[in-house]
């Protein structure tokens, strides 16, 4: 908002600046403080563009491999994750693609065909589904789950309504959050959840995540 | 570092920060102890409305959206009108000809308005299409409930094996042949067989996800079938069924 693609050109050299500058025993340290609190960490999000760098690539994957993360994920556009192909089996993990609502861009991952597409470009690319982006783009993701498990590292859970819908609190809308993390233990698919809060609320963050967690753990009680 | 366990799916809380960190803080290993649900319920006259947590997540799931619209309050939880002149759903022509919510929608995104002998019902115009079938499913599996702590007890006078000869030719015999029947009629004693048809236990498990349940088509039909048939059910169609079970030993 407000920004000009002078601005965005300089933003992306100054974080690509950061990345060659920032040692990994950085990544070291944060790790220590994740173990130190108990905290496991499954993947490490960044930003990529189609500017970024091929040395750039493999410092993510070297960085999350530090973190002890299993893979990297981001919100490419197809032409962007087409440069990474190569670089996850290179390092031994796995790239998450994640999608978004926006049916209008043939580069954006949104509905199934777009993942699809996604997957045909690496064997290491897996879908970090974004349930309530999907359903909102009209995607059906007990389908999606039924074909593409095997293929799909994460959710996003969280709920919004169909045809470009608000988001809504657990249950309320119509991403099939129940289904989905049904599918998932019953069929003991190696598949991580992870809980977000966007919708609306007069409640505390706090408050409105341990809701969230209450209606998964009825979900799979 | 905990390894992710293919065998239990970790729910995580997840802290989203821009290139950074997916992180997962302990799983969901305990049960529903002092959730919020537990400690801030849904209450009405002091009667906490999501208790008791139903079996199947599916069927809580569909409770709670008929609690969280409203419907409880004037229809009550169960079925069972609590106070006033709201419809009563369990004698409701339209929910027994109901499937997946496709008439109960009708009513209820159109409202209904007031006559002499029942209140109006406000229009729930935004309701999706998830909505009216999670809320309609709590209605009929209420409603089968219901049904069969009414019937699973036989009651009134001996039934005619004829009528229930036509009843089943009618309504069970494009899926069990009286041949198949015979077999039940004589392994079980007739309040036993009358529990069985009415409920058949192989129907009435937790819904499973697997890929196979997921996609076996006819056990969903038949449970459809067979809840359809329970909520239609009366005294006197079912003695008439059992009499012509009777009839088959």
């Amino acid at each position: 908002l407000g920004r000009t693609d002078e601005d965005q050109r300089a933003a992306a050299q100054a974080l690509s600046k950061w990345r060659m500058e920032t040692p990994l025993s950085l990544y070291k340290q944060i790790k220590a403080e994740f173990d130190a609190a108990g905290i496991t960490i499954f993947a490490y999000w960044t930003g990529i563009s189609t500017v970024d760098k091929p040395e750039e690539f493999d410092y993510m994957f070297e960085a999350a491999k530090t973190l002890g993360a299993k893979g990297v994920t981001g919100n490419p556009g197809l032409q962007s994750a087409a440069q990474l192909a190569g670089y996850p089996e290179k390092h031994g993990m796995f790239y998450g693609l994640h999608n978004h609502d926006n049916l209008s861009d043939p580069d954006a991952f949104s509905n199934q065909e777009s993942f699809e597409k996604g997957f045909a470009l690496s064997p290491s690319f897996m879908a970090e589904l974004d349930m309530r982006h999907f359903t909102a783009a009209n995607g059906d993701c007990v389908a999606f789950l039924d074909k593409w498990h095997h293929r799909t590292a994460c959710l996003h859970v969280g709920d919004r309504r169909r045809d470009n819908g608000h988001s809504e609190p657990f249950g309320r809308g119509d991403t099939p959050i129940i289904e989905c993390l049904r599918m998932i233990k019953d069929n003991k698919w190696p598949i991580v959840a992870l809980l977000e809060f966007e919708h609306g609320t007069t409640r505390s963050s706090v408050d409105e995540v341990q809701i969230e967690l209450d209606y998964c753990k009825r979900a799979l009680a | 570092m905990k390894p992710i366990c293919a065998a239990a799916m970790a729910l995580s809380l997840v802290a989203m920060v821009p290139g950074g960190i997916y992180a997962q803080a302990g799983s969901s290993s305990q049960g529903l102890g002092n959730s919020t649900y537990d400690t801030k319920p849904r209450t009405h006259g002091g009667v906490n409305l999501l208790l008791p947590i139903e079996p199947d997540p599916m069927i809580q799931h569909a409770k709670e959206v008929y609690i969280d619209n409203g419907c409880a309050y004037c229809h009550g939880v169960d079925l069972v009108v609590p106070q006033g002149d709201a419809v009563d759903l369990r004698k409701s022509k339209i929910v027994a000809l109901d499937v997946d919510g496709t008439l109960i929608g009708q009513i209820l995104r159109g409202g209904v308005s007031q006559t002499a002998r029942v209140s109006p019902m406000p229009a729930y115009r935004d309701l999706s299409n998830k909505n009216i079938q999670d809320l309609a499913g709590w209605i009929h599996y209420s409603l089968q409930q219901n049904r069969f702590a009414e019937l699973k007890v036989a009651a009134g006078g001996p039934g005619d094996p004829a009528e229930g000869k036509t009843n089943f030719d009618k309504t069970c015999a494009s899926c069990h042949s009286a041949a198949s029947m015979v077999d039940l009629a004589k392994k079980y004693p007739t309040a036993e067989l009358r529990v069985r048809v009415l409920k058949p236990a192989s129907l009435n498990t937790v819904q499973s996800f697997t890929l196979a349940a997921l996609h076996d088509d006819a056990k969903k039909a038949a449970k459809q079938a067979h809840g359809k048939f329970l909520e239609n059910a009366n005294q006197t169609s079912v003695n008439n069924l059992m009499a012509y079970f009777g009839t088959l030993k």
